[in-house]
Protein backbone atom coordinates (compact mmCIF):
# COMPACT_ATOMS: atom_id res chain seq x y z
CA UNK A 1 0.00 0.00 0.00
CA UNK A 2 0.94 3.88 -0.95
CA UNK A 3 2.66 5.60 1.79
CA UNK A 4 1.11 9.15 2.80
CA UNK A 5 3.87 11.36 1.69
CA UNK A 6 2.26 14.54 2.04
CA UNK A 7 3.96 16.48 4.75
CA UNK A 8 2.84 20.02 4.29
CA UNK A 9 -0.42 20.08 6.56
CA UNK A 10 0.49 22.94 8.22
CA UNK A 11 -0.94 24.59 4.62
CA UNK A 12 -3.73 22.65 4.90
CA UNK A 13 -4.35 19.44 5.46
CA UNK A 14 -4.40 16.00 3.87
CA UNK A 15 -6.14 13.27 3.60
CA UNK A 16 -9.61 14.30 5.30
CA UNK A 17 -11.43 12.06 7.28
CA UNK A 18 -14.18 10.89 5.47
CA UNK A 19 -16.76 12.37 7.40
CA UNK A 20 -16.00 15.44 5.32
CA UNK A 21 -16.92 14.47 1.95
CA UNK A 22 -19.92 12.49 3.37
CA UNK A 23 -21.54 15.69 5.45
CA UNK A 24 -20.54 17.81 2.29
CA UNK A 25 -22.17 15.88 0.23
CA UNK A 26 -25.56 15.49 2.84
CA UNK A 27 -25.42 19.44 2.46
CA UNK A 28 -25.52 18.97 -1.64
CA UNK A 29 -28.60 17.01 -1.23
CA UNK A 30 -30.33 18.35 1.36
CA UNK A 31 -29.65 22.24 0.60
CA UNK A 32 -31.23 24.96 3.20
CA UNK A 33 -29.60 28.05 5.08
CA UNK A 34 -29.13 28.97 8.44
CA UNK A 35 -32.37 30.32 10.57
CA UNK A 36 -33.94 32.90 8.77
CA UNK A 37 -36.98 30.60 8.27
CA UNK A 38 -38.58 27.82 10.29
CA UNK A 39 -39.40 24.74 7.57
CA UNK A 40 -37.71 21.41 7.93
CA UNK A 41 -34.94 21.97 5.84
CA UNK A 42 -33.27 25.26 7.80
CA UNK A 43 -34.34 23.86 10.80
CA UNK A 44 -31.71 20.78 10.05
CA UNK A 45 -29.05 23.10 8.52
CA UNK A 46 -29.12 25.77 11.96
CA UNK A 47 -28.98 22.41 14.22
CA UNK A 48 -25.53 21.57 12.01
CA UNK A 49 -24.11 24.97 11.84
CA UNK A 50 -24.97 25.15 15.66
CA UNK A 51 -24.03 21.94 16.76
CA UNK A 52 -20.57 22.65 14.82
CA UNK A 53 -20.50 25.97 16.75
CA UNK A 54 -20.95 23.78 20.03
CA UNK A 55 -18.08 21.27 19.06
CA UNK A 56 -15.77 24.42 18.47
CA UNK A 57 -16.99 25.32 22.04
CA UNK A 58 -15.89 21.98 23.28
CA UNK A 59 -12.17 21.68 21.50
CA UNK A 60 -10.86 25.24 23.01
CA UNK A 61 -12.08 24.54 26.08
CA UNK A 62 -14.68 27.40 26.95
CA UNK A 63 -18.39 27.25 28.35
CA UNK A 64 -19.73 30.14 25.80
CA UNK A 65 -20.59 28.87 22.14
CA UNK A 66 -22.21 32.03 21.69
CA UNK A 67 -18.76 33.82 22.06
CA UNK A 68 -18.00 32.02 19.16
CA UNK A 69 -18.32 33.44 15.78
CA UNK A 70 -17.62 31.50 12.38
CA UNK A 71 -15.37 32.79 10.08
CA UNK A 72 -13.96 32.11 6.89
CA UNK A 73 -10.61 31.26 8.21
CA UNK A 74 -7.76 32.33 10.51
CA UNK A 75 -6.88 35.24 8.64
CA UNK A 76 -10.84 36.70 8.97
CA UNK A 77 -10.86 35.69 12.96
CA UNK A 78 -7.72 37.68 13.36
CA UNK A 79 -8.75 40.88 11.45
CA UNK A 80 -11.58 40.96 13.19
CA UNK A 81 -10.23 40.96 16.46
CA UNK A 82 -7.41 43.37 15.55
CA UNK A 83 -9.36 46.12 13.65
CA UNK A 84 -12.14 45.83 15.37
CA UNK A 85 -10.77 46.60 18.98
CA UNK A 86 -9.87 49.93 20.06
CA UNK A 87 -6.03 50.73 20.89
CA UNK A 88 -6.23 53.88 23.78
CA UNK A 89 -2.36 53.27 24.45
CA UNK A 90 -1.63 52.93 21.30
CA UNK A 91 0.46 49.99 21.51
CA UNK A 92 0.51 45.94 21.22
CA UNK A 93 2.79 43.04 22.04
CA UNK A 94 3.21 40.12 19.92
CA UNK A 95 5.22 37.41 19.31
CA UNK A 96 8.04 37.01 17.80
CA UNK A 97 6.78 34.12 15.43
CA UNK A 98 4.04 35.70 14.27
CA UNK A 99 2.30 34.83 10.74
CA UNK A 100 1.42 37.74 8.42
CA UNK A 101 -1.65 37.22 9.04
CA UNK A 102 -0.76 39.22 12.72
CA UNK A 103 1.76 41.21 11.39
CA UNK A 104 -0.16 42.71 7.88
CA UNK A 105 -3.19 43.91 10.67
CA UNK A 106 -0.94 44.76 12.89
CA UNK A 107 1.27 47.11 10.13
CA UNK A 108 -2.22 48.50 9.07
CA UNK A 109 -2.99 49.56 12.78
CA UNK A 110 0.57 51.37 12.92
CA UNK A 111 0.25 52.60 9.28
CA UNK A 112 -3.70 53.89 9.85
CA UNK A 113 -3.66 54.94 13.22
CA UNK A 114 -0.04 54.94 15.05
CA UNK A 115 -0.67 51.79 16.98
CA UNK A 116 3.04 51.03 18.02
CA UNK A 117 4.16 47.42 18.44
CA UNK A 118 6.57 45.46 20.60
CA UNK A 119 7.69 42.20 19.93
CA UNK A 120 7.66 39.82 23.21
CA UNK A 121 11.57 39.30 24.95
CA UNK A 122 12.22 35.79 23.55
CA UNK A 123 14.80 32.46 23.55
CA UNK A 124 16.73 31.76 20.17
CA UNK A 125 13.92 29.42 19.00
CA UNK A 126 11.47 31.82 19.76
CA UNK A 127 9.72 30.59 23.08
CA UNK A 128 8.44 33.39 25.09
CA UNK A 129 11.13 34.95 27.96
CA UNK A 130 8.55 34.66 30.73
CA UNK A 131 11.03 36.27 33.30
CA UNK A 132 11.97 39.05 30.58
CA UNK A 133 7.98 39.84 30.15
CA UNK A 134 7.16 39.65 33.67
CA UNK A 135 9.93 42.78 34.01
CA UNK A 136 8.12 44.54 31.04
CA UNK A 137 5.77 47.66 32.08
CA UNK A 138 2.73 45.44 30.60
CA UNK A 139 0.28 48.21 31.37
CA UNK A 140 1.68 50.27 28.62
CA UNK A 141 -0.55 47.73 26.65
CA UNK A 142 -3.82 47.30 24.39
CA UNK A 143 -3.39 43.92 23.04
CA UNK A 144 -0.70 41.29 23.09
CA UNK A 145 -0.78 38.44 20.22
CA UNK A 146 0.53 35.53 20.44
CA UNK A 147 1.00 32.17 17.81
CA UNK A 148 0.38 29.45 19.85
CA UNK A 149 2.10 27.10 17.58
CA UNK A 150 4.59 28.74 14.84
CA UNK A 151 4.10 27.20 11.82
CA UNK A 152 8.15 27.58 10.91
CA UNK A 153 9.48 25.77 13.48
CA UNK A 154 6.23 24.17 15.94
CA UNK A 155 7.33 26.01 19.24
CA UNK A 156 4.78 25.28 21.32
CA UNK A 157 4.01 28.61 23.59
CA UNK A 158 2.97 29.31 27.50
CA UNK A 159 -0.13 30.84 27.06
CA UNK A 160 -1.77 30.42 30.28
CA UNK A 161 1.32 31.36 32.11
CA UNK A 162 1.49 34.44 30.05
CA UNK A 163 -1.78 35.41 30.74
CA UNK A 164 -1.41 35.10 34.33
CA UNK A 165 1.78 37.75 33.68
CA UNK A 166 -0.26 39.78 30.93
CA UNK A 167 -3.42 40.31 34.18
CA UNK A 168 -6.00 42.96 32.19
CA UNK A 169 -4.05 43.15 29.22
CA UNK A 170 -6.40 41.17 26.67
CA UNK A 171 -4.72 38.41 25.12
CA UNK A 172 -5.55 37.28 21.16
CA UNK A 173 -4.32 33.89 20.40
CA UNK A 174 -3.64 32.46 16.75
CA UNK A 175 -4.37 28.74 17.17
CA UNK A 176 -4.29 28.34 13.67
CA UNK A 177 -1.51 25.33 14.13
CA UNK A 178 -2.44 24.13 17.58
CA UNK A 179 -6.03 23.57 17.28
CA UNK A 180 -6.90 20.01 16.71
CA UNK A 181 -3.42 18.68 17.85
CA UNK A 182 -2.63 19.88 21.07
CA UNK A 183 -5.15 20.83 24.43
CA UNK A 184 -6.80 24.74 24.29
CA UNK A 185 -8.45 25.35 27.26
CA UNK A 186 -9.42 29.01 26.59
CA UNK A 187 -11.74 29.42 30.17
CA UNK A 188 -9.09 27.77 32.34
CA UNK A 189 -6.17 29.48 30.85
CA UNK A 190 -8.42 33.05 30.68
CA UNK A 191 -8.00 33.66 26.86
CA UNK A 192 -9.43 36.69 25.60
CA UNK A 193 -9.48 35.87 21.98
CA UNK A 194 -8.70 33.13 20.05
CA UNK A 195 -8.61 32.66 16.16
CA UNK A 196 -8.44 28.92 14.59
CA UNK A 197 -8.91 27.70 11.11
CA UNK A 198 -10.87 24.67 10.17
CA UNK A 199 -8.64 22.77 7.19
CA UNK A 200 -5.58 22.44 9.18
CA UNK A 201 -5.24 20.71 12.42
CA UNK A 202 -8.94 19.72 12.47
CA UNK A 203 -9.19 18.48 8.91
CA UNK A 204 -12.16 20.01 7.76
CA UNK A 205 -12.26 22.01 4.93
CA UNK A 206 -11.10 25.47 3.65
CA UNK A 207 -13.03 28.56 4.30
CA UNK A 208 -13.98 27.80 7.49
CA UNK A 209 -13.19 29.08 10.81
CA UNK A 210 -14.04 31.04 13.88
CA UNK A 211 -13.26 33.48 16.43
CA UNK A 212 -13.65 33.39 20.21
CA UNK A 213 -14.05 36.17 22.15
CA UNK A 214 -14.42 36.19 25.86
CA UNK A 215 -16.14 39.76 25.85
CA UNK A 216 -17.76 40.57 22.48
CA UNK A 217 -18.74 43.72 23.44
CA UNK A 218 -15.14 45.04 23.09
CA UNK A 219 -15.12 44.44 19.21
CA UNK A 220 -16.83 46.53 16.91
CA UNK A 221 -17.94 44.08 13.88
CA UNK A 222 -15.59 43.81 10.46
CA UNK A 223 -18.96 43.07 8.28
CA UNK A 224 -22.10 44.74 8.58
CA UNK A 225 -25.49 43.60 7.06
CA UNK A 226 -28.20 40.89 7.60
CA UNK A 227 -28.43 38.48 10.40
CA UNK A 228 -32.07 37.31 10.29
CA UNK A 229 -32.26 38.58 13.78
CA UNK A 230 -33.77 42.11 14.78
CA UNK A 231 -34.18 43.11 10.99
CA UNK A 232 -36.12 45.98 12.04
CA UNK A 233 -33.21 47.84 13.06
CA UNK A 234 -30.60 49.89 10.45
CA UNK A 235 -28.29 48.90 13.04
CA UNK A 236 -26.33 45.61 14.01
CA UNK A 237 -27.52 43.50 16.83
CA UNK A 238 -26.08 43.89 20.19
CA UNK A 239 -25.64 40.18 21.19
CA UNK A 240 -23.50 37.40 19.87
CA UNK A 241 -22.98 35.60 17.23
CA UNK A 242 -25.11 37.61 15.11
CA UNK A 243 -23.19 40.90 15.84
CA UNK A 244 -20.17 39.38 13.99
CA UNK A 245 -21.64 37.22 11.19
CA UNK A 246 -23.36 39.13 9.05
CA UNK A 247 -24.76 37.45 5.47
CA UNK A 248 -25.23 33.63 4.93
CA UNK A 249 -22.86 31.56 6.20
CA UNK A 250 -20.54 29.07 4.83
CA UNK A 251 -22.94 26.04 5.75
CA UNK A 252 -21.31 23.81 3.25
CA UNK A 253 -18.10 24.42 4.52
CA UNK A 254 -19.79 24.06 8.30
CA UNK A 255 -20.91 20.98 7.57
CA UNK A 256 -17.50 19.67 6.15
CA UNK A 257 -16.42 20.84 9.31
CA UNK A 258 -18.76 19.26 11.60
CA UNK A 259 -18.02 15.96 9.66
CA UNK A 260 -14.05 15.96 10.84
CA UNK A 261 -14.91 17.34 14.38
CA UNK A 262 -17.71 14.12 14.42
CA UNK A 263 -14.93 12.38 13.10
CA UNK A 264 -12.12 12.39 15.99
CA UNK A 265 -9.46 10.78 14.50
CA UNK A 266 -6.32 9.79 17.13
CA UNK A 267 -2.75 10.14 15.78
CA UNK A 268 -1.50 7.10 14.10
CA UNK A 269 2.19 7.50 15.55
CA UNK A 270 3.08 8.23 18.99
CA UNK A 271 5.49 10.91 20.53
CA UNK A 272 7.96 8.71 20.92
CA UNK A 273 8.36 8.13 17.35
CA UNK A 274 8.31 11.51 16.23
CA UNK A 275 11.08 12.54 18.58
CA UNK A 276 13.09 9.37 17.13
CA UNK A 277 12.53 11.19 13.70
CA UNK A 278 13.54 14.61 14.86
CA UNK A 279 16.79 13.25 16.84
CA UNK A 280 17.75 10.80 13.50
CA UNK A 281 17.34 14.33 11.74
CA UNK A 282 19.91 15.81 14.03
CA UNK A 283 22.42 12.71 13.19
CA UNK A 284 22.64 14.34 9.68
CA UNK A 285 25.49 16.85 9.21
CA UNK A 286 24.61 18.88 6.19
CA UNK A 287 21.14 19.23 7.75
CA UNK A 288 20.42 21.71 10.46
CA UNK A 289 16.43 21.13 12.57
CA UNK A 290 14.72 24.84 13.61
CA UNK A 291 12.68 23.11 16.12
CA UNK A 292 11.53 24.01 19.77
CA UNK A 293 14.80 23.79 22.24
CA UNK A 294 12.64 21.33 24.46
CA UNK A 295 10.30 18.43 23.09
CA UNK A 296 8.58 19.53 25.61
CA UNK A 297 6.89 21.90 23.87
CA UNK A 298 7.14 20.61 20.58
CA UNK A 299 4.07 20.38 18.27
CA UNK A 300 4.15 18.10 15.31
CA UNK A 301 5.56 20.33 12.22
CA UNK A 302 9.80 21.39 12.12
CA UNK A 303 11.84 23.22 9.89
CA UNK A 304 14.81 21.78 8.10
CA UNK A 305 17.60 23.46 6.19
CA UNK A 306 20.50 22.26 3.89
CA UNK A 307 24.36 22.72 3.57
CA UNK A 308 23.48 21.69 0.13
CA UNK A 309 20.41 22.97 -1.41
CA UNK A 310 18.48 25.98 -1.22
CA UNK A 311 14.79 25.54 0.63
CA UNK A 312 13.14 25.33 -2.70
CA UNK A 313 15.73 23.34 -4.11
CA UNK A 314 15.69 20.94 -1.13
CA UNK A 315 11.57 20.96 -1.28
CA UNK A 316 11.63 19.52 -4.95
CA UNK A 317 14.56 17.04 -4.81
CA UNK A 318 12.11 15.72 -1.97
CA UNK A 319 9.38 15.71 -4.38
CA UNK A 320 10.77 14.64 -7.74
CA UNK A 321 12.96 11.87 -6.48
CA UNK A 322 10.91 10.76 -3.00
CA UNK A 323 7.22 11.75 -4.06
CA UNK A 324 7.66 13.93 -0.75
CA UNK A 325 5.63 16.99 -0.62
CA UNK A 326 7.12 19.88 1.52
CA UNK A 327 6.49 23.61 1.91
CA UNK A 328 9.76 26.06 1.04
CA UNK A 329 10.64 29.50 1.90
CA UNK A 330 9.13 31.90 4.26
CA UNK A 331 5.70 30.38 5.06
CA UNK A 332 4.17 33.81 5.44
CA UNK A 333 5.77 34.32 8.38
CA UNK A 334 8.80 36.98 7.96
CA UNK A 335 8.82 38.23 11.26
CA UNK A 336 9.60 34.16 12.63
CA UNK A 337 12.17 33.88 10.40
CA UNK A 338 13.94 36.79 11.34
CA UNK A 339 13.49 35.85 14.66
CA UNK A 340 15.29 32.32 13.98
CA UNK A 341 18.01 33.67 11.85
CA UNK A 342 16.29 31.63 8.54
CA UNK A 343 15.33 34.95 6.46
CA UNK A 344 15.52 35.81 3.76
CA UNK A 345 15.59 32.58 2.18
CA UNK A 346 13.43 30.35 4.91
CA UNK A 347 13.65 26.92 5.47
CA UNK A 348 11.99 23.63 3.91
CA UNK A 349 8.76 23.02 6.31
CA UNK A 350 7.88 19.62 7.15
CA UNK A 351 4.34 19.53 8.81
CA UNK A 352 2.48 15.74 10.27
CA UNK A 353 -1.18 14.84 10.11
CA UNK A 354 -2.79 12.65 12.38
CA UNK A 355 -3.08 9.86 9.53
CA UNK A 356 0.68 9.62 9.20
CA UNK A 357 2.36 6.00 10.69
CA UNK A 358 5.74 5.21 11.72
CA UNK A 359 6.33 4.07 8.07
CA UNK A 360 5.90 7.04 6.45
CA UNK A 361 8.13 9.13 9.25
CA UNK A 362 10.87 6.18 8.70
CA UNK A 363 10.60 6.99 5.03
CA UNK A 364 10.79 10.61 5.04
CA UNK A 365 14.41 10.55 7.28
CA UNK A 366 15.64 7.69 4.21
CA UNK A 367 15.07 10.38 1.88
CA UNK A 368 16.91 12.84 4.04
CA UNK A 369 19.88 10.10 4.59
CA UNK A 370 19.68 9.33 1.25
CA UNK A 371 20.20 13.66 0.06
CA UNK A 372 22.71 13.88 3.40
CA UNK A 373 24.94 10.98 1.36
CA UNK A 374 25.35 13.09 -1.50
CA UNK A 375 26.28 16.40 0.34
CA UNK A 376 28.68 18.35 -1.81
CA UNK B 1 -59.79 23.01 26.33
CA UNK B 2 -57.97 21.93 29.49
CA UNK B 3 -54.81 23.95 30.62
CA UNK B 4 -52.56 21.46 30.00
CA UNK B 5 -53.58 21.68 26.17
CA UNK B 6 -52.94 25.32 25.64
CA UNK B 7 -50.05 26.27 23.51
CA UNK B 8 -46.82 28.67 24.04
CA UNK B 9 -44.34 30.05 21.87
CA UNK B 10 -41.29 30.36 23.25
CA UNK B 11 -39.08 33.28 21.47
CA UNK B 12 -35.79 34.07 21.38
CA UNK B 13 -33.23 36.89 20.05
CA UNK B 14 -31.08 34.02 17.64
CA UNK B 15 -30.96 31.01 16.06
CA UNK B 16 -28.13 29.74 18.32
CA UNK B 17 -30.40 30.26 21.51
CA UNK B 18 -33.53 28.86 19.26
CA UNK B 19 -30.97 25.49 18.86
CA UNK B 20 -29.54 25.62 22.43
CA UNK B 21 -32.97 25.74 24.03
CA UNK B 22 -33.93 22.89 21.48
CA UNK B 23 -31.12 20.46 23.06
CA UNK B 24 -32.34 21.48 26.40
CA UNK B 25 -36.01 20.65 25.67
CA UNK B 26 -35.10 17.46 23.72
CA UNK B 27 -32.99 16.45 26.78
CA UNK B 28 -35.73 16.80 29.09
CA UNK B 29 -37.85 14.87 27.02
CA UNK B 30 -41.02 17.52 26.29
CA UNK B 31 -42.82 17.55 23.17
CA UNK B 32 -41.93 20.65 20.88
CA UNK B 33 -42.43 21.80 17.51
CA UNK B 34 -40.07 24.66 15.33
CA UNK B 35 -42.09 26.50 13.85
CA UNK B 36 -42.39 30.25 12.23
CA UNK B 37 -42.15 33.49 14.68
CA UNK B 38 -46.07 34.78 14.32
CA UNK B 39 -45.47 38.58 12.62
CA UNK B 40 -47.73 40.48 15.11
CA UNK B 41 -44.94 39.13 17.59
CA UNK B 42 -41.72 39.59 15.68
CA UNK B 43 -40.65 41.29 12.26
CA UNK B 44 -38.57 38.51 11.84
CA UNK B 45 -38.51 36.03 9.41
CA UNK B 46 -36.98 32.77 11.70
CA UNK B 47 -37.91 30.71 14.38
CA UNK B 48 -39.48 29.69 17.38
CA UNK B 49 -40.28 26.35 19.58
CA UNK B 50 -43.61 25.68 20.32
CA UNK B 51 -44.59 23.72 23.55
CA UNK B 52 -47.68 22.69 26.19
CA UNK B 53 -47.65 25.60 28.75
CA UNK B 54 -47.85 23.29 31.07
CA UNK B 55 -44.29 22.14 30.37
CA UNK B 56 -42.87 25.84 31.24
CA UNK B 57 -42.47 24.82 34.46
CA UNK B 58 -40.22 22.29 34.09
CA UNK B 59 -38.13 24.39 31.33
CA UNK B 60 -37.68 27.24 33.22
CA UNK B 61 -35.01 26.29 35.58
CA UNK B 62 -32.79 24.97 32.74
CA UNK B 63 -33.16 27.89 30.64
CA UNK B 64 -31.85 29.77 33.90
CA UNK B 65 -29.10 27.41 34.45
CA UNK B 66 -28.11 27.74 30.99
CA UNK B 67 -28.57 31.74 30.37
CA UNK B 68 -31.16 30.83 27.69
CA UNK B 69 -33.76 34.19 27.77
CA UNK B 70 -37.06 34.21 26.03
CA UNK B 71 -40.00 35.29 25.60
CA UNK B 72 -42.99 33.62 26.12
CA UNK B 73 -46.49 33.95 24.06
CA UNK B 74 -50.15 32.36 24.87
CA UNK B 75 -51.29 30.94 21.51
CA UNK B 76 -54.70 31.91 20.77
CA UNK B 77 -56.71 29.04 19.37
Amino acid sequence: MMGNFYFDNSATSYPKPPEVAEYINEYLKGGGTYGRSAYDRVVAVSRVVENTRLLLANLIGTKHSDHIFFTSNSTHALNLAIKGLSYPKKRILISPLEHNAVTRPVLYLQQSFGVEYDILPHQSDGFIDLDATGKLDLKLYDLCIVNHVSNVNGVIQPLAELKALLRSVPLLVDASQSAGYIPIEADSWNIDMLALTGHKGLMGPTGTGCLFARNPELISPLIHGGTGSRSDSFLMPDFSPDRFEAGTPNVLGIYGLFGALSAKVLPHFDTHTFKDLLEQIEQLKSFKLKRSASFNRQAFLFSVISDNYTPSELSNQLFKRFGIETRSGLHCAPLAHKSLGTFPKGTVRISLSKYHNPNDLNYLYTALKELDYERK
Amino acid sequence: MSESSDKCLLLFQSIHKVMQAERIIVSLGIVYQIVPVPKEFSSECGMCIEIDCSDIEVIVPEFQFNNIFYNKVKVDV
